[in-house]
């Protein structure tokens, strides 16, 4: 039975002195799975191992039953692969059309005619057929990311790794995307890593969040809101004991922290418990309006 | 396993899908563009020269179709050395990593669509030849085989233009190769150092035969060295050794045949 | 800051001035000037040159200091080559110097050209348009080239004329192209 899963176990990663990935342990199934964490966190260097772009230092790693430390078994996993990564490059003065073409080309498809087939087709999951023939420069950043999206999703990747996907995006494109992502057909493994905590909302069974190179949470969204319960609070002033607060649309303050005795608690959201649970990393305590 | 269409899973015909595609952006690239209008040029001052003059010949002094296509053959190498660099200047170069065709696979790609400009020079060199010959003046064998010899020398430097690339990702190195190729000349250097020359106005048909294998074994060495970096050790070893061959035995031949007395390359 | 370019050029045209000093001093100073010319392009190159843009030191300004970092030591190690490849006829020499005055202008006019339309990366188009336009203007008779490589009607006079007018041209150019891109003429409303 073919193994539909990706596995970290122990994998470390160092930048010189920076410990990048802390003896980080995973195992990510079929589904849409969120990665989140600050800058910093590791969340790149995870993707990029499992797009075997980067090799860990430490540990062990397999990506659908292969491993990726094995030159035929990295060069079968990248068969199945499809990565966007955070900062796409593209061939500025090929086509939309030209540039997912030669990327179809390496990912083997050599018959002409059915790689055109395929190059209209993820063109249209990312409507940008209307633009297929239009230079890379002369599109918005926006359709830049739809075409870097269209090229992760060429050949249907049974592993699809989708790094700051909606970075840049307006409102109504992170929709376009969410619901690009969700409609995949052929239900293959999704790992999302991204800042924005409504895209987990909208799209993850699953997030994982990174700090400081190490797992700080696994599970679902909901209990990930859950760890923040009775740790949120809303007030009218702004309150010097919270770990962190900000000003509301409606004026009032909303707190985060240990609540003080009276405090009216609120329904915890996943941004609350992820900023208790990363809050440390940072240096802002008050964020004033 | 993914189920998409069009899988090759054949290195080989994707290394063909690359070269085609490659190879058709080459073909309108500014650099052959510059190429097509380098050719052009030569061919129209040498057209309006045997309009006024009799006996003009492919290797005359000065602007005439040899010289159009010899610039033709520089400005392909810095199209080509362009072409290679592409992932470099566009920082596309770990995203593709991340894709089945490996380096040495793209590298033989662009290698391969090195083809494509040597195409189109046989074509427009074929063109301008007939036309001449018919119209104008018949070409002597040796001035056939100096025909042959610049359509050859365009896919000499079309795959140095890839080497170049591989071994010095930097795009001022090919221009200055291009100026290098363009201002040669070696009037008072030993009859030897000639031959060496990419276009030698040879005077027999066998020792112009001689300087096309001698071109072809460069194309293959540029070829090698192109590939080496990128892990095909196979091929690199294979288009060095046999290149390697045709230069050293192509070199021996012609300056036997046209060294005189004790000074012949030193 | 490209230094790379520059300093290949050097390189190279210290090897060439080495290896042929004595001889034929002005096919020698030609090449090396063009070299060094074609190198000067990548001067102009910005990779921030997006994120600088809206700063209050405006484009022309920002190109300034480039050149001005660039060209000076590029112009004094040109000259310390021609002086070090041998003796040549002064009138000469005023003439190098003034095809290597019009090779750096016309090259830096063709980096801001082509860097305004490529986002600060004009350099790479630089040498080979250098390249094309010494063709194209030694395939015209040598009555009507601009870039003169040897001997033209007129003498020494008309090479100065020339070359000097081809610097003009590249420094407009480069003016032309440093206009501050926001810039905009207001019609009058009617």
């Amino acid at each position: 039975m073919q193994d539909t899963t990706i596995q970290f176990t122990g994998v470390d990663k160092r930048y010189g002195q920076v410990r990048a990935l802390d003896s980080v342990g995973l195992e990510v199934g079929r589904g849409i799975t969120g990665l989140l964490g600050p800058n910093g966190a590791g969340k790149t260097t995870l993707i990029r191992i499992a797009a075997t772009v980067l090799a860990p230092e430490g540990g062990r790693v397999s990506l659908l039953g292969l491993d990726p430390a094995q030159a035929g078994g990295r060069i079968e996993i990248r068969r199945r692969l499809g990565y966007m990564p955070q900062e796409p490059g593209f061939y500025r003065n090929f086509t939309a059309f030209e540039f997912v073409d030669y990327v179809a080309i390496l990912k083997e498809m050599a018959d002409r005619r059915e790689r055109s087939e395929e190059v209209r087709r993820v063109l249209g999951v990312v409507d940008l057929t209307d633009v297929a023939h239009k230079k890379v420069k002369a599109l918005s950043g926006g359709m830049r990311r739809r075409l870097a999206l269209a090229q992760a999703l060429i050949g249907r990747p049974e592993l699809l790794l989708l790094d700051e996907p909606t970075a840049g995006l307006d409102p109504e494109q992170r929709l376009r995307f969410r619901e690009t992502v969700s409609q995949l057909t052929n239900d293959p493994i999704v790992l999302l890593s991204t800042h924005q905590t409504e895209d987990v909302v909208a799209l993850c069974e699953r997030v994982v969040v990174l700090s400081a190179g190490a797992v700080r949470f696994d599970g679902a969204p909901k209990a990930l809101a859950e760890t923040a319960s009775g740790r949120v609070w809303i007030g009218v002033d702004q309150d010097s004991r919270a770990a962190l607060s900000w000003r509301m649309g409606d004026g009032r303050f909303r707190h985060i922290g240990d609540p003080p005795p009276g405090a009216a608690p609120a329904e915890p959201t996943i941004d609350d418990a992820y900023l208790l649970m990363v809050g440390g990393t940072s240096d802002i305590r008050q964020v004033t309006a | 396993m993914s189920s998409g269409p069009g899988y090759a899973y054949s290195s080989r015909r994707v290394m063909r899908a690359l070269a085609n595609f490659n190879g058709r952006k080459l073909l309108v690239s500014w650099g052959l563009m510059t190429a097509y209008g380098m050719a052009l040029l030569g061919t129209g001052i040498f057209l309006a020269a045997a309009m006024t003059q009799d006996d003009v010949s492919f290797g005359d002094d000065g602007w005439t179709v040899a010289v159009g296509f010899y610039m033709f053959a520089i400005f392909t190498m810095v199209a080509t050395n362009y072409a290679a660099l592409r992932d470099r200047r566009e920082g596309t170069s770990e995203q593709h990593e991340s894709l089945p065709a490996d380096s040495r696979v793209r590298s033989g790609g662009l290698v391969l669509a090195t083809a494509w400009p040597f195409i189109a020079a046989t074509v427009l060199l074929g063109v301008v030849t007939a036309v001449t010959a018919v119209w104008l003046v018949v070409p002597s064998g040796v001035q056939l085989m100096a025909v042959i010899q610049t359509m050859v020398f365009v896919a000499t430097l079309g795959t140095l233009g890839v080497a170049l690339a591989t071994w010095v990702p930097n795009p001022f190195v090919a221009p200055v190769v291009a100026f290098a190729l363009f201002i040669v000349q070696t009037p008072e250097a030993p009859a030897g150092w000639h031959v060496v020359f990419p276009l030698a106005h040879l005077g027999s048909v066998y020792l112009a035969g001689w300087h096309t294998i001698y071109l072809l074994g460069l194309t293959l060495i540029f070829a090698g060295i192109a590939l080496v970096r990128s892990g095909a050790r196979r091929w690199a070893v294979a288009g060095l050794l046999v290149g390697s061959v045709a230069v050293g035995v192509s070199l021996a031949v012609m300056t036997t045949q046209v060294c005189s007395g004790s000074t012949c390359l030193f | 800051m490209v230094w790379w370019a520059p300093a290949i050029a050097l390189g190279l045209s210290v090897i060439l001035v080495a290896v042929r000093r004595g001889e034929g001093v002005t096919l020698t100073a030609q090449a090396t000037a063009i070299l060094m010319a074609m190198s000067v392009g990548f001067a102009l190159d910005d990779p921030s040159y997006e994120l600088v843009a809206p700063s209050p030191s405006s484009l022309l300004h920002r190109r300034r200091w480039r050149v001005l970092v660039i060209v000076p030591p590029t112009a004094v190690a040109w000259m310390a080559l021609v002086w070090w490849q041998g003796p040549s006829d002064s009138e000469e020499t005023w003439v190098l110097a003034a095809m290597f005055a019009g090779l750096v202008g016309l090259s830096l006019g063709v980096a801001g050209a082509a860097g305004r339309r490529s986002r600060g990366r004009g350099g790479p188009v630089v040498a080979p348009i250098i390249l094309v336009a010494l063709i194209l203007s030694s395939a015209l008779p040598p009555r009507w080239r601009p870039m003169p490589m040897g001997d033209v009607p007129g003498g020494w006079s008309a090479l100065y004329i020339r070359w000097w007018s081809v610097a003009v041209v590249g420094v407009l150019m480069l003016l032309v192209s440093s206009r501050d891109p926001a810039r905009r003429r207001v019609l009058r409303a009617r």
